[in-house]
């Protein structure tokens, strides 16, 4: 079972939590035989997360299917969870991860994600914030207006 | 408003911020609206943010999305991305600023001297100049 925990302790128990709706068993009952960190395996190509998600709204449970743009898929799954929380108010223990996968260019659905799906993306940073190298250089007053113009 | 400076795949941009802060590095690839991937010669490829680069003038062109690091060497060596960088004028402006950072006190007394004997003279025309009006 692949899942997402925050450490060992909260995965195993994530664990038993989802087995049990599979299976009739419990961690009194049952014997956890491994546990391991499954690292990304090219974590330098960009690659499109699919993520079906089972979340718990005010109202009641519904589906979903994200895609997202990344090289790893712990940091598509961090990106769902941070927009489940900005766009549905949706936190972490009411959301279950049913499915991930990377989808192939020709099937992904989003927009958002087939916007980047371009050999030759070009386009302009339309604003500049001039900010210091290290935050011990930052100053509360400028003797000028900021720029932003690129 | 013209733009000029375009994130595409082979542009030039100097990390302003971070870790690598100062590093030119090349965008081999863009993940989203926030993210792009980059590499140098002398790094590993990671991911950075839009927000910690600043695009320069130099492009290294016909470059394939996120070519193999052997074609990048390759190209960043033919295009002369490190020439075109130390002769233009804000990689002079940031090599000064770095010159000047690492003088020791013998430097800063040479440079001191220096610049006594050039405003001497720059001072000396300005009195003849003054002495032939008066």
């Amino acid at each position: 079972m692949k899942l997402w925990a925050t450490n060992e302790v909260r995965a195993k128990s994530k664990f038993w939590y989802f087995l049990r709706k599979l299976q009739k068993v419990k961690k009194a009952h049952g014997q956890l035989l491994a546990i391991n960190e499954i690292f990304e395996k090219y974590p330098t190509t960009i690659k499109n997360y699919g993520i079906w998600v089972r979340y718990q709204s005010r109202t009641g449970y519904h589906n979903m299917y994200k895609e997202y743009r990344d090289l790893t898929l712990n940091g598509a799954v961090e990106q769902m969870y941070d927009e489940m929380a900005s766009r549905h108010r949706v936190r972490f223990p009411c959301i279950q991860i049913i499915k991930t996968g990377t989808i192939p260019v020709s099937l992904c659905k989003r927009v958002n994600t087939k916007q980047f799906h371009n050999s030759k993306i070009k386009f302009p940073l339309t604003t500049r914030k001039i900010r210091p190298p290290t935050r011990s250089l930052k100053t509360t007053y400028k003797a000028s207006r900021p720029n932003t113009f690129v | 408003m013209v733009f000029r400076r375009f994130v595409e795949i082979g542009r030039v941009a100097l990390i302003n911020y971070g870790p690598q802060h100062g590093k030119l590095v090349v965008i081999v690839d863009v993940i989203d609206q926030n993210r792009a991937l980059i590499d140098s010669p002398d790094m590993t490829r990671t991911q950075i943010n839009f927000k910690r680069l600043s695009l320069t003038d130099i492009t290294i062109p016909d470059l394939s999305r996120t070519p193999s690091k052997k074609v990048l060497k390759e190209a960043y060596a033919s295009a002369e991305v490190d020439q075109k960088w130390a002769s233009s004028a804000w990689g002079k402006k940031l090599a000064v600023r770095a010159k000047r950072a690492s003088l020791n006190d013998f430097d800063r007394f040479k440079v001191m001297v220096a610049r006594v004997k050039r405003s001497s003279i720059v001072r000396r025309e300005l009195g003849k100049l003054r002495r032939e009006k008066a």
